[in-house]
């Protein structure tokens, strides 16, 4: 059986410049560093079916990790604002308004001016 | 009721979003020989039955086939009354059917920390990958400048516009 080649066994030219590859890889965002170390190593290869198979594994790899790093995110802002209407919900609750009468026509008028803003309710100081 | 309504909705938001990340990992993995550890794709798994009782909320409402996961109903001597919703424990975590699913900062904070480790060690073994490849083909080592940068997003073409939103190039 064959050895496998190993990194002590390449020129110091092949080494440079897969020191070098790999140094310029390492600058990339993630998602980019995965779809690119996959398709470095096929390119100038014969486009063959198996050539795309990974040219699609490159890109599905590389656009999921830039999605995670999305939803990452955009879990952050969810949970932000889980609290914050958490937190609107327990004033609501503690500090119920409208309560008298005069209070209605203007809690309404402004749900109805301005519905995307909950109108602010009494407060204990 | 309206809010009520609303943190629902960031509820499911918050689980399908796990879920999300959960299949994206996953599939992201398959760009190296890393293994998201089991311990991490469990977690971010059990968010999944809220998910599930959201993406299928109205089987879930009374007279639904999965009804019983959430509704009760209730015939006593006051009459029959129908009570809707889910506990929420002493830890802040939703209860259903027995699960305990972590829709609070605590969980937020561990998929926060789950997705960014696990982004992290995939580029060192994308790179390994690479690596070894190279020492095995090394006439076919492509110089730093074959390395394509924004390869993954870009404006679309003139002759693109209308086909996709985003495009790649191969």
């Amino acid at each position: 059986m064959d050895r496998q080649r190993t990194f002590d066994d390449l020129t110091s030219q092949q080494r440079w410049k897969l020191q070098a590859l790999k140094a310029e890889l390492s600058t990339q965002p993630i998602a980019e560093t995965i779809s690119e170390c996959i398709r470095l190593q096929w390119l100038g290869r014969e486009d063959t079916e198996e050539a795309r198979e990974n040219f699609r594994r490159a890109y599905s790899a590389g656009r999921a990790a830039q999605l995670v790093l999305s939803y990452l995110k955009y879990l952050e802002d969810v949970n932000s604002r889980r609290k914050q209407l958490g937190v609107a919900i327990h004033e609501k609750l503690h500090y119920p308004y409208p309560t008298l009468k005069e209070e209605i026509e203007a809690y309404t008028s402004q749900l109805i001016s301005m519905p995307w803003r909950w109108p602010a309710g009494k407060r204990s100081c | 009721m309206e809010m009520a309504g609303r943190q629902e909705i960031l509820l499911m938001d918050f689980a399908n979003t796990c879920i999300q990340i959960l299949g994206l990992l996953k599939k992201a993995t398959e760009g190296s020989d890393y293994q998201v550890p089991q311990e991490d794709l469990d977690y971010l798994d059990h968010y999944r039955p809220l998910r599930d009782h959201y993406a299928h909320i109205y089987n879930r409402l009374p007279g639904g086939s999965n009804a019983k996961e959430v509704v009760t109903e209730i015939d006593d001597e006051r009459g029959f009354q129908i009570i809707i919703g889910f506990e929420i424990d002493d830890q802040d975590r939703v209860v259903l059917e027995e699960k305990r699913i972590e829709v609070n900062d605590r969980g937020a904070e561990r998929v926060l920390e789950i997705g960014k480790r696990n982004l992290a060690a995939l580029s060192p073994s994308a790179i390994a990958g690479l690596h070894q490849h190279f020492v095995q083909h090394p006439d076919d080592i492509p110089p730093p400048s074959a390395v394509r940068r924004g390869s993954l997003t870009r404006a679309a073409r003139d002759e693109e516009r209308g086909s996709r939103g985003s495009s790649v190039e191969s």
